[in-house]
């Protein structure tokens, strides 16, 4: 366990920023926190970093006790902020450096490392600029890139992917995935649910300063959905057909009409392809499709409410 | 520190707004101001009878010290950039301290100012021979005023939560404490309790009328009084910034 956060409290006014929060941040892993707007998840992360006192709770990272402006644990963190806080009035190297500075770095370590960073988010030809003549795209990899320059342990990255094209956001999407497969830690936050099951280990979901679900994504569909529902175009139809797939153990029910066919069958029971396989034996198949939940599904289900909600307002 | 101080520095006096404002300004409105002073002088027949280089010094004075006066947005301004915006998330996350942060801007920012006050001065000497009896009291009089400035500038910082409404009060504080201490147009008569605020007391006709004391009169030891009232405004700035600060971490 990397970090852990136990029973976490913090009011803002009459708000609960944070409603008795409890996460763990397991060593190695992306784990995705994932919740609509004002869930928390800023908030969680900023008591993460020490950077706000919390009312209640117990922070520990790196097996240390967290708290306001704790060094040891700041030197081994690296935050991406939702917002760009790079300086548009510096360079792309000259932020890179800078904040490599801060974190300690100097001489031909800081430069090396700054090199390595700018090649990983992809700004070598552009180290000369001024982020304020850079994309959108530009500007969120230079944010996210200022994190990486001391080499972070634990990178807590809160939404780095608002406001930016697909092919910037896929481009970023890839970088965290290399990130932690070079050992980094990686929480990433996000209200986009396409984004933690693109790469995502372990999945947070938030809601009102709580977690409301913990897992995989195959954990958390799993938890909702007990059946999957096939549909399939039978080339030809027939009663052997029929009754053939009846007869396979977690098949609950079998619905035809016509060429087309309506399966339920327990989930994850490996149905689909038994069903496939009968069905190429009694003369083919046109289409075939199982629908999965999805996590916005189980999003609705645990608070009936669409993650999408507060989007709107955004 | 002496990244972050030479981080503030390189931000503040590459800032094209800084430049304009703080070196071609007043260096070109104190250069234009003594040639303007050269013809009245001819006109007046008088350039005999009146040392040139005093008034030259005289009017850079007053230009410097309006312009040190002005160094109040210099501490501010990034600090806003900084510390009133989710860069501070950023910059808080580092193992870098707060109290490091604002200490090198602080640095940065006294040091442009003086810088700019020196450039000046230095311009006038060049260009009009403008002299002043003693450079050392003349330094001290601008570096104790600068001091009280960035001071002051904090302290609109921590009071004033918007950027827009700290330059306001900037430009209202230093244009009517000038004029009403009669430096731009001539003298004016608000009755003697304010007459005797602003030709004596606040903290920049102090710096003012140190500096003519030493140059016209040569009366160093009552501009060292005069200065010695900056500093208690030092003091008082820097005791209400401290409990301000606690009062309010920002
Ligand atoms: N400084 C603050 N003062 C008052 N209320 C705050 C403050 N910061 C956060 N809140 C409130 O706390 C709740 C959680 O906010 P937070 O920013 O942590 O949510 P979030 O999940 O990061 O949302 P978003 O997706 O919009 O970034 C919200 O109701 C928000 O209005
Ligand atoms: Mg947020």
């Amino acid at each position: 366990m990397i970090a852990t956060m136990k029973n976490l409290v913090k009011r803002y006014g009459d708000t609960m920023a944070l409603d008795h929060l409890d996460l763990n941040v397991v060593q190695g892993e992306i784990l995705g926190l994932l919740g609509p707007n004002g869930a928390g998840k800023t908030t969680a992360i900023r008591s993460l970093a020490g950077l706000i006192p919390v009312d209640s709770g117990d922070i520990q990272v790196f097996g240390k006790k967290q708290h306001i402006n704790n060094i040891d644990i700041k030197r081994e963190m690296g935050l991406v902020t939702q917002e760009i806080t790079v300086f548009s009035d510096l360079s792309a190297r000259e932020n890179l450096r800078y904040f490599g500075q801060i974190y300690g770095l100097k001489g031909a370590d800081l430069e090396s490392n700054v090199d390595r960073v700018l090649a990983f988010v992809g700004l070598t030809e552009h180290a000369k600029k001024r982020p304020k003549k850079f994309s959108g795209g530009m500007q969120r990899r230079l944010n996210i890139g200022c994190a990486l320059v001391h080499r972070p342990k634990l990178l807590i990255m809160d939404e780095p992917t608002v406001g930016i094209d697909p092919q910037s956001r896929n481009h970023i999407l890839e970088s965290v995935k290399k990130i932690a497969e070079e050992g980094t830690t990686v929480i990433y936050t996000t209200h986009y649910m396409e984004e933690v099951q693109a790469i995502c280990s372990r999945i947070a979901i938030m809601d009102t300063g709580r977690v409301i679900a913990e897992g995989s994504l195959e954990e958390l569909v799993g938890r909702i959905q007990h059946e999957d529902t096939i549909r399939m175009i039978a080339l030809t139809p027939s009663d052997a057909l029929t009754d053939e797939i009846r007869a396979i153990s977690g098949v609950k029910s079998v619905a035809v009409n016509g060429n087309n066919y309506c399966i339920v069958s327990g989930a994850d029971s490996g149905n689909l392809n038994r069903i496939m396989e009968i069905a190429m034996r009694h003369g083919g198949i046109g289409n075939i499709s199982a629908d999965k939940a999805t996590l916005e599904d189980v999003f609705l289900t645990l608070t009936g409410r669409s993650l999408r909600d507060g989007e709107e307002g955004a | 520190m002496t990244t972050t101080i030479r981080h503030y520095f390189k931000r503040i006096a590459t800032h094209p707004l800084n430049l304009l404002v703080f070196i071609l300004l007043p260096v070109a409105i104190s250069v234009i101001n003594n040639e303007v002073l050269n013809v009245v002088i001819d006109d007046a027949g008088a350039g005999g009878i009146i040392d040139m280089s005093v008034q030259y010094a005289i009017v850079s004075a007053i230009i410097m010290v309006m312009f040190a006066f002005f160094g109040l947005s210099l501490i501010y301004d990034l600090l806003y950039d900084d510390f009133k915006s989710a860069r501070r998330w950023r910059l808080l996350a580092s193992p870098a301290s707060l109290g490091k942060f604002i200490a090198s801007n602080a640095v940065a920012s006294t040091v442009v100012s003086l810088v700019s006050s020196a450039l000046i001065f230095l311009a006038n000497a060049i260009i009009y021979d403008a002299y002043v009896p003693n450079l050392w009291a003349f330094g001290l009089i601008i570096f104790v005023f600068t001091i009280f400035v960035q001071i002051m500038g904090m302290l609109l910082f921590l009071l004033i939560p918007k950027k827009g409404t700290a330059e306001a009060a900037t430009h209202a504080i230093v244009w009517s404490t000038t004029i009403l201490a009669g430096n731009m147009f001539g003298t004016i008569n608000l009755g003697t309790a304010l007459n005797f605020v602003f030709q004596r007391a606040t903290p920049n006709a102090l710096a003012t009328n140190a500096i003519f004391n030493l140059i016209i009169e040569n009366d160093i030891s009552q501009a060292m009084i005069y200065t010695g009232f900056i500093g208690i405004y030092v003091i008082a700035a820097a005791v209400i910034v401290a409990i301000v600060a606690r009062r309010r971490p920002f």
